[in-house]
């Protein structure tokens, strides 16, 4: 009786309980990414495990709710392009040791700064970040290109 | 002396996964199994007995002679994860499309080029 | 400033991924330009050389000396290597502008095509064992991704194969690597060339050797680990077969090899090297006569000719060494060519059985079939062209150390290529044109112009062996291999 024109919406992704747990703890896991790649100078890790944290914490909120939370916004050429982008900073990090007197290509031309803090030991701390930057975008982009494989195959 | 000699028989189970199995993902594994034996023995080769990690603390008072780990294997072996990790995503990929246009995982039925 | 080699491509490659919506001719263009902009690069690198007495040029990064630093190190071997990689990069770049018209989605392409000739400069560039093993992985992946563009099910099984045998090649070299680190504590080559001098352990480097020589002979298809060469040579698409077999089989496979053995670990293996080099001439020129597609025809007969390359190079006198690199030279000219070639008849017939031709397309396709034949007749080894000169020059080589019965092997294997290559133009273009060959037309110009080119310096590579010449391109990379361990001598001097 009024069955028949009811449209039944198929809820994409995992059960209740994991989009919840999952919802409170990506927030943590990014912080922990993000303060592995800012320390690494000081502490283990450095810009390569923060990245591959990152990228986990993406790939967690792509398991647990289906794909369709990343297939309106994000591509995976966006995520290619910025890949490109963080490999070109590093490049021109990397090349800015040039422009002093007699220098080299990956030369430190920073302030070393005062020892154990957070704003020391020169070149380091940013090319951390950008190599944070850069490697999640391409763990990111294998992922997506994975993932989204099924999609064209269902049009 | 044990513990290379075991590396290297985890090296030779990698190599027989390789060579003799037939379907495709477990061929993927036994290489990750390599991997993992290579890393393995480069971390090793950089121990001594009773020294700590190579970090310098704060309030350390640095000292000749105090025994650090080599640190080098450690950023090597890091490089090497990142580089097999990109080897076996590829090899996944082409996993994939294998099965799509094949129908099988099993690797002798997937010869199509002959001679 | 010699990292600008490896640095020019990959800024390419980032540049055409971020504006790839442009219009196709474009992408091939810029390619082409960066690529030549290397190629002019080499060039004044040899003059700066030549100037210099070819001492090394020694590049600290960073700043930071020999212990602690990573060198790039460019020496005679490396000039030779830089000027036939980019050389033959720029080549197969025009020709890719024209010929990848039937595929889709060209800028990942270029992009691939890009990181490989980066990853092979990288390569031969390198001073430290660890830096070359991760570009030659590098390599390795950029080729496999190459090699499956099109995704047709050929494509994809050659693709998994070559992965395959690529990455366990790559963790055997690892496995020495991780040894030689062991024993002296330091990645530098130069460093552990002159640390084994100083203290041998014959047992360890022969166990080092060994391991290195079998990853390596993966990587440049000796015979019994040459199964994964002719299903990725005749699946990828034609100007990246060229690449492929050109470039990839010299650069990651012989040059490593004979870096390692010979300057850094100064192991004698001539034996060894030898008797692989014959069997793989033996097996490759046999296997050729009997294949049916084009491709798997000149896949098998670079088997062969890679056996050449490595004989010479066993034979471990300067002359063996001057005639294998001549010969490596003549062989990615004229290898390139065959590919490039077959690569224009099946973009004009859409057709790679050998039975299906029916021959006769000269008469339609006139130059495209005079520079094949130039490219072939080189190979087998026909005077006055290149491919002459080398391999008398390497029978010479054999004969002077005394190995008469590998010398007669050479001259027989040669006449089998000449058999094949012959059957390969009777088939193809010489004949009667059948009745479904008559509306097609010569390859277009853009196609074109990189064949005759190569044509072109395949029959006057013979005056690489005049006097003023030679000794600024050819015996200085000579002179690297002979010279052995002295190379870590002479690279440590100079990064003081």
């Amino acid at each position: 009786m009024g069955n028949d024109n009811r449209q039944v919406t198929e809820i994409r992704g995992m059960s209740l309980v994991v989009k919840t747990v999952a919802r409170i703890s990506v927030g943590m896991i990014l912080m922990f990414g993000v303060f592995t790649a800012f320390y690494g100078h000081i502490n283990t890790g450095g810009g390569f495990a923060g990245g591959v944290i990152i990228a986990l914490a993406m790939i967690l909120m792509l398991v647990s709710y289906g794909r369709d939370i990343f297939t309106n916004r994000f591509d995976e050429y966006k995520a290619l392009s910025f890949l490109a982008l963080g490999v070109l900073g590093f490049l021109v990090l990397m090349s800015l040791g040039l422009f002093v007197k007699d220098g080299y290509f990956c030369m430190n031309i920073f302030d070393k700064g005062k020892p154990f803090g957070l704003i020391s030991s020169g070149v380091i701390l940013p090319s951390n970040l950008i190599v944070l930057f850069a490697e999640s975008a391409g763990l990111l982009t294998i992922f997506l290109g994975l993932v989204y494989f099924k999609v064209w195959k269902g049009k | 002396m044990t513990e290379y000699i075991l590396c290297f028989i985890l090296f030779c189970i990698g190599l027989y996964a390789v060579v003799i199995k037939r379907h495709i993902i477990k061929i993927i594994i036994g290489i990750g199994i390599m991997e993992y034996a290579v890393n393995l023995l480069f971390i090793l080769i950089g121990y001594k007995h009773g020294a700590g990690f190579p970090f310098i603390e704060e309030n350390m008072k640095v000292m000749a002679g105090v025994s650090m780990v080599d640190p080098l294997p450690q950023a090597i072996v890091m490089i090497s994860i990142i580089i097999n990790l990109t080897v076996v995503a590829i090899m996944v990929a082409l996993a994939v499309r294998i099965y799509e246009k094949y129908g099988t995982f099993d690797i002798t039925k997937i010869k199509r080029l002959k001679g | 400033m010699i990292f600008i080699f490896v640095i020019i491509p990959i800024l390419t490659a980032i540049l055409l991924t971020l504006f790839n919506k442009l219009d196709r001719r474009w992408l091939g263009v810029v390619t082409s330009a960066a690529l030549g902009v290397n190629l002019v690069a080499a060039f004044i690198l040899i003059s700066k050389l030549a100037g210099n007495g070819f001492q090394p040029v020694v590049y600290k990064l960073g700043g930071w000396t020999v212990p602690m630093g990573i060198l790039l190190v460019a020496d005679g071997l490396t000039a030779f290597m830089l000027v036939l990689i980019n050389l033959i990069s720029m080549i197969c770049a025009v020709y890719s502008i024209k010929y990848m018209d039937k595929f889709l989605d060209e800028w990942k392409y270029f992009v691939l095509f890009l990181m490989l000739t980066a990853s092979f400069n990288g390569a031969v560039l390198s001073g430290d064992i660890f830096n070359m093993f991760v570009f030659i992985e590098m390599g390795t992946i950029s080729a496999a991704a190459l090699i499956a563009f099109d995704t047709a099910p050929e494509e994809l099984e050659s693709a998994f194969r070559y992965m395959i045998f690529g990455s366990a090649a790559a963790l055997f070299v690892m496995l020495g690597i991780a040894l030689t680190y062991a024993y002296t504590s330091t990645l530098n080559m130069a460093d552990v060339a002159v640390s084994i001098v100083l203290n041998k352990n014959v047992a360890l480097i022969s166990f080092i050797t060994v391991l290195f020589i079998i990853g390596f002979f993966t990587k440049s298809a000796v015979v019994p680990f040459h199964f994964w060469l002719p299903d990725a040579h005749s699946s990828a698409p034609s100007p990246v077969s060229a690449m492929l077999s050109g470039i990839l089989v010299k650069v990651l496979g012989l040059y490593a090899l004979t870096r390692i053995i010979f300057n850094v670990l100064g192991a004698d293996v001539s034996a060894v090297l030898m008797a692989f080099g014959v069997v793989s001439m033996i097996v490759g020129g046999l296997l050729a006569v009997y294949q049916k597609d084009i491709k798997r025809l000149l896949a098998y007969s670079t088997i062969s000719q890679v056996g050449y390359i490595l004989f010479a190079f066993g034979l471990n006198t300067q002359l063996g060494f001057f005639a294998g690199l001549f010969h490596m030279f003549n062989h990615a000219v004229a290898k390139s060519l065959m590919f490039l070639t077959s690569g224009a008849v099946m973009y004009a017939t859409d057709e790679r059985i050998l039975d299906n031709f029916g021959g006769g397309l000269r008469k339609k396709m006139p130059l495209t079939s005079i520079t094949s034949f130039i490219g072939s007749m080189s190979i087998s080894g026909l005077p006055p062209l290149g491919g002459f000169w080398s391999k008398l020059l390497i029978v010479i080589a054999a004969v002077q150390s005394g190995k008469y019965g590998y010398a007669l092997i050479a001259v027989v294997v040669s006449i089998i290529t000449l058999s094949y290559f012959i059957k390969w133009h009777k088939e193809i273009f010489f004949g009667e044109l059948p009745e479904k060959w008559s509306n097609i037309k010569e390859s277009p110009l853009v196609m074109l112009l990189p064949m005759i080119i190569l044509a072109l310096l395949c029959a006057v590579s013979g005056f690489l062996l005049l006097p003023g010449i030679s000794s600024n391109f050819l015996e200085p990379a000579a002179k690297v291999l002979s010279g052995g361990v002295e190379y870590g001598k002479t690279v440590l001097e100079l990064a003081k």
